[in-house]
């Protein structure tokens, strides 16, 4: 082990994280590597310093704490954010969707069957060959047939 | 090091609410401290615990059964103060259009003290903890951590790995790193008094 890796490894060493060969090494070397050695025992002195570091009193009631919040929680009246958020979401597909059928009421009336058949009153040879009357309510396909 | 601990889950809810307060309160200390040595002062640090809390309780049916409280109310602060202190970051610093304009060079801003707390408490509170506080406060959030998992609340790296969700490897890392930090703000001051002999 050289230095590197045994700086590298002093805190874990520190901890008892390494497995027993690495920490025989380590031992090894700390014992004749002088410069290694001293960061070992600053790094030792700076884990006991926060280990002894006082434990700082509590100066209030948790349980108190968390049941106060959970009333908070009940009686909020300002709505959620989100909420409000999707709220207007739902709004606006709603007028889309209406704004669509309105528009296409108003530009596709319900009578409009009446004058396309009155509009279709010509003949034609390969509607005959086809076997389709003009009375007949046509679709799209047989439409695109007969017209040019 | 933490003890496992399992909730029955097919317990009335009047118990589980019972298990999770006597769960809370055999942790209290080890939490609290947790909480203000992540943030630094005892406001912050209420704040942030209650809000843990109130996560846990709200989610205590998701908690797994046959492991640790603690570890799992760890996780929960720690990513509650992550997300805060990046939020924290990311706010532009807010400056009241009351305050007054400093145009004058000799003017000088007086400091007034926070006597929230008991001052007789405040004197009481150890020196040391005041250094450690400071050199804490110097590390980045996620050195912070782990450093304070594992020389002030004893968990092994494994535990520190499950908490932090990251590897062994990288708790080691970060341990170690956060270590030689403190020890350049912490090592003049130790030497000094002499302390973290014993």
């Amino acid at each position: 082990m050289n230095c590197l890796t045994v700086r590298n490894l002093i805190s874990a060493y520190i901890d008892c994280e390494l497995d027993p060969d690495q920490r025989r090494e380590l031992r090894n070397h700390l014992f004749h590597c002088q410069e290694c050695n001293q960061e070992y025992e600053q790094l030792v002195s700076i884990k006991n310093c926060l280990e002894n570091s006082c434990q700082e009193p509590i100066d209030f009631n948790l349980l108190e704490a968390l049941y106060a919040r959970i009333e908070s929680e009940k009686i909020a009246i300002i709505p959620h954010p989100n909420g409000f958020y999707w709220g207007s979401r739902i709004l606006m597909i709603a007028a889309c969707l209406t704004a669509f059928f309105l528009a296409t009421f108003m530009l596709y009336p319900l009578n409009q069957k009446s004058t396309a058949q009155n509009n279709l009153s010509f003949s034609s040879t390969g509607m005959m060959d086809q076997n389709i009357t003009i009375d007949q309510p046509v679709n799209v396909y047989q439409a695109s047939f007969v017209l040019p | 090091m933490t003890v496992a601990q399992s909730v029955v889950r097919a317990k009335p809810v009047s118990d589980q609410i019972a298990s999770f307060e006597s769960m809370v309160l055999t942790h209290e200390k080890a939490l609290y401290q947790f909480a203000y040595r992540l943030c630094g002062n005892h406001h912050e640090a209420q704040d942030l615990l209650q809000e843990g809390l109130y996560r846990a309780y709200k989610s205590f049916a998701k908690f797994e059964t046959r492991t640790a409280f603690d570890r799992w109310l760890y996780q929960i602060i720690h990513n509650l103060y992550i997300d805060h202190y990046r939020k924290k970051k990311r706010r532009p610093a807010v400056t009241s259009i009351d305050e007054p304009i400093q145009h004058l060079e000799t003017e000088k801003t007086v400091e007034i003290a926070d006597w929230t707390l008991n001052p007789e408490n405040q004197a009481m509170r150890s020196e040391l903890g005041d250094q450690i506080q400071r050199g804490l406060e110097e590390l980045s959030p996620e050195y912070r951590t782990a450093v304070i998992l594992c020389d002030i609340q004893g968990l092994s790296y494994e535990e520190i790995s499950q908490v932090l969700n990251c590897s062994i490897g990288t708790v080691r890392s970060r341990i170690h790193r956060g270590r030689k930090m403190l020890r350049r703000l912490l090592l003049p001051y130790i030497q000094e008094k002499g302390v973290a002999q014993a």
